[in-house]
């Protein structure tokens, strides 16, 4: 049948005040939000680049044909893979653990 | 049709022909495994991390990235580069923002997470228009492209190649549900990525590897020169760029057959590996698509064989990554990437029928019209109604927008998504003083003004409806659309003093940890 969520039963209440879940909290968004501001910050540079400081992307590099504007790109996607290994590997792993530890407690 | 097309139509009708009876099986097969609404619609929780990162890769990428974007490089260069990057750097943030709390708070789509703790009703009714406008904006332009790609490449008439497609995407989706739309869309990523790999290493190794060499060679062959290696004109204005980087950002967290998949997968943890190993797929393609437009601005420009009398692309841009690859592989690779191409849409189109499936007979039907008071059974009838009708629709209006641009339609598919999907969903699970009043009231809003906006600008206005200027001087509306609705929900959240509003805080917190922990969530194997 269709399920409904859980209104305010105390059993999830309790949680809010475990160590660990504020700890869980806490060291996700330490990672995360730096990381989504990171891309943000690069990504809009990038457009505010191409809309209003074309000339810079146009740069030639040394090998006298590829713009900076190209390599800049290419380095924007593979930021983006290196970020999103990166916090997988984390939450996988140190927040995968404390949320274990606190559905250990509860019991 | 000109005589070495007509050569390739054995390969690609062969290859085509043999994914189609593979996926046929595969529907069979997946139609004895889809019992429940659970198996319906998100395979009953049985995919990898590693499957649905495919999968999601495979929705991904449509033939309108596989053949729009190498068109684009083709025809502008670097231009194409910016719309993959867009494409691309959604996905962080739907990993950081959105993956986990999708999978602990929901269970088959977008709207069980959206109206979570509001009032059921109004929010699924929301949800659900805001996905049915952007599943049918994102179906009618898969359906004719569809259409116009069979005509170039096989010399079928345009209304029998939408009958075909609409047919088999009905066949999947009724007959074999998540399950099967998983595997078709797993099945054609890979022979995709083969295939694109394949067409790539062709062209580099022309140059023996070497990057430069092949930008070399372009740059003197483009007529741009080397204005194909720094932005063009394709974003005309700064406004204009804004708003398209955001509508491609933040239009993938709110496309409804994408966040569709984060349910098919057994907990958080393999939700987040989905976007790892989606987002390592879609990089590793959009970087081939650029070697493929470079590839293809060498090998076809100012070339008799794949030029008409006017010296343009035979089939037109969107044919640059399939003349590509006869030119650098024969009728062989010809054949096979057409096959691929095709089967590319056929994927997707089954993918967004099952989401406007789900939003008419779960949210409308189940929870709207029945209160949740439905059996399995009759959830599971009217899903496989709405698919047939859904998918009669697709084939009408397929073939009713023949001859329109719709062109125009995905953005704003992208634009809805990110204007009235993403908002709702993001400040619904961690704003806590949002209330129904501020979802339905300012989710309302970011889909009325792209709405709107897009009428009234260039693409609609003046392109289709044959105005002098456009009312909105931009192409894209997200900028405009995003904030009315962020603001939208601000606003009408923080003035609402309704009891209703009260429960929508109150229960914020006990949502909030379920959606960090997972605790109290829909396992489906329990």
């Amino acid at each position: 049948m269709i399920d409904t969520p859980p209104k305010n039963d105390a059993g999830v209440q309790d949680i809010a005040q475990m160590p660990e879940y504020k700890a869980l909290i806490k060291k996700r968004y330490i990672v995360a939000v730096p990381l989504a501001l990171l891309i943000l910050v690069v990504y809009i540079s990038f457009i505010l680049l191409v809309a209003y400081a074309p000339h810079i992307l146009a740069i030639v590099m040394p090998d006298g044909v590829s713009t900076f504007g190209i390599w800049y790109g290419l380095g924007i996607i593979i930021l983006t893979l290196v970020i999103t290994g990166a916090y997988v590997v984390y939450a996988n792993s140190t927040l995968e653990q404390l949320i274990s530890d606190i559905q250990a407690k509860r019991g | 049709m000109h005589k070495y097309l007509e050569n390739i139509n054995a390969t690609a009708a062969t290859t085509f022909i043999g994914f189609v009876i593979i996926t046929l099986l595969i529907t069979w097969w997946a139609s004895l495994r889809t019992k429940t609404t659970s198996d319906f619609y998100s395979a009953g929780g049985k995919v990898t991390g590693f499957q649905n990162g495919l999968a999601i890769a495979g929705d991904y990428m449509s033939a309108a990235s596989f053949l729009g974007i190498s068109g684009l490089v083709f025809t502008s260069g670097f231009d194409g580069l910016l719309y993959s990057i867009g494409f691309l750097v959604g996905w962080p943030i739907i990993l950081f923002l959105l993956a986990e709390p999708l999978r602990n708070l929901g269970r088959y789509n977008f709207s069980d997470v959206a109206s979570f703790r509001f009032q059921q009703s109004k929010i699924r009714i929301l949800a659900a228009l805001g996905s049915l406008a952007t599943v049918a904006l994102y179906l009618i332009a898969q359906m004719v492209g569809a259409g116009k790609l069979i005509e170039v490449l096989f010399g079928l008439p345009y209304n029998t190649a939408v009958i075909i497609v609409g047919i088999l995407m009905i066949a999947y989706v009724t007959f074999g549900g998540m399950i099967a739309t998983t595997w078709v869309q797993l099945i054609k990523a890979v022979l995709l990525l083969m295939g694109a790999s394949a067409v790539a290493f062709l062209v580099l190794q022309h140059f023996k590897f070497d990057l430069s060499d092949l930008f070399t060679k372009a740059v003197e062959t483009h007529s741009n020169k080397e204005g194909i290696m720094r932005p063009g004109g394709m974003v005309k204005d700064p406004i204009s760029a804004i708003s398209l980087g955001l509508a491609l950002m933040f239009g993938t967290a709110g496309l409804p057959h994408i966040l569709m998949r984060f349910f098919t997968v057994k907990d958080a943890k393999q939700a987040n590996r989905s976007v790892v190993y989606a987002t390592g797929f879609i990089a590793y393609f959009y970087i081939l698509t650029f070697i493929i437009g470079f590839g293809a601005i060498v090998f076809l420009s100012n070339n008799p064989i794949y030029n008409d009398a006017s010296g343009a692309l035979i089939g037109g841009s969107n044919m640059a990554a399939v003349q590509l690859s006869h030119a650098v592989g024969g009728d062989l690779m010809m054949g096979f990437i057409s096959a691929v191409a095709f089967a590319t849409i056929l994927a997707v189109v089954a993918g967004l029928t099952l989401a406007g499936a789900s939003a008419i007979s779960h949210d409308l039907y189940a929870h709207v019209i029945k209160h949740g008071k439905v059996t399995e059974r009759q959830e599971m009838k009217v899903s496989k109604i709405s698919t047939i009708i859904l998918g009669i629709m697709a084939i009408y209006l397929g073939i009713a927008f023949e001859n329109q641009n719709v062109a125009f339609m995905v953005g704003l598919a992208f634009a809805i998504a990110a204007s009235a999907n993403f908002p709702i969903i993001a400040l619904s699970i961690y704003w806590r003083r949002m209330t129904t009043r501020g979802a339905v009231v300012g989710g309302s809003m970011g889909l009325g003004t792209a709405v709107l906006l897009m009428i009234l600008g260039k693409t609609v206005w003046v392109d289709v409806l044959g105005h002098a200027a456009p009312i909105f001087p931009y192409e894209y509306p997200a900028l405009f659309s995003m904030t009315a609705a962020f603001f939208g929900i601000w606003f009408f959240s923080v003035t609402d003093k309704s009891e209703r509003g009260k429960i929508d805080r109150a229960a914020f917190d006990a949502q909030y940890i379920r959606a960090q922990t997972g605790i109290g969530a829909n396992m489906h194997d329990k």
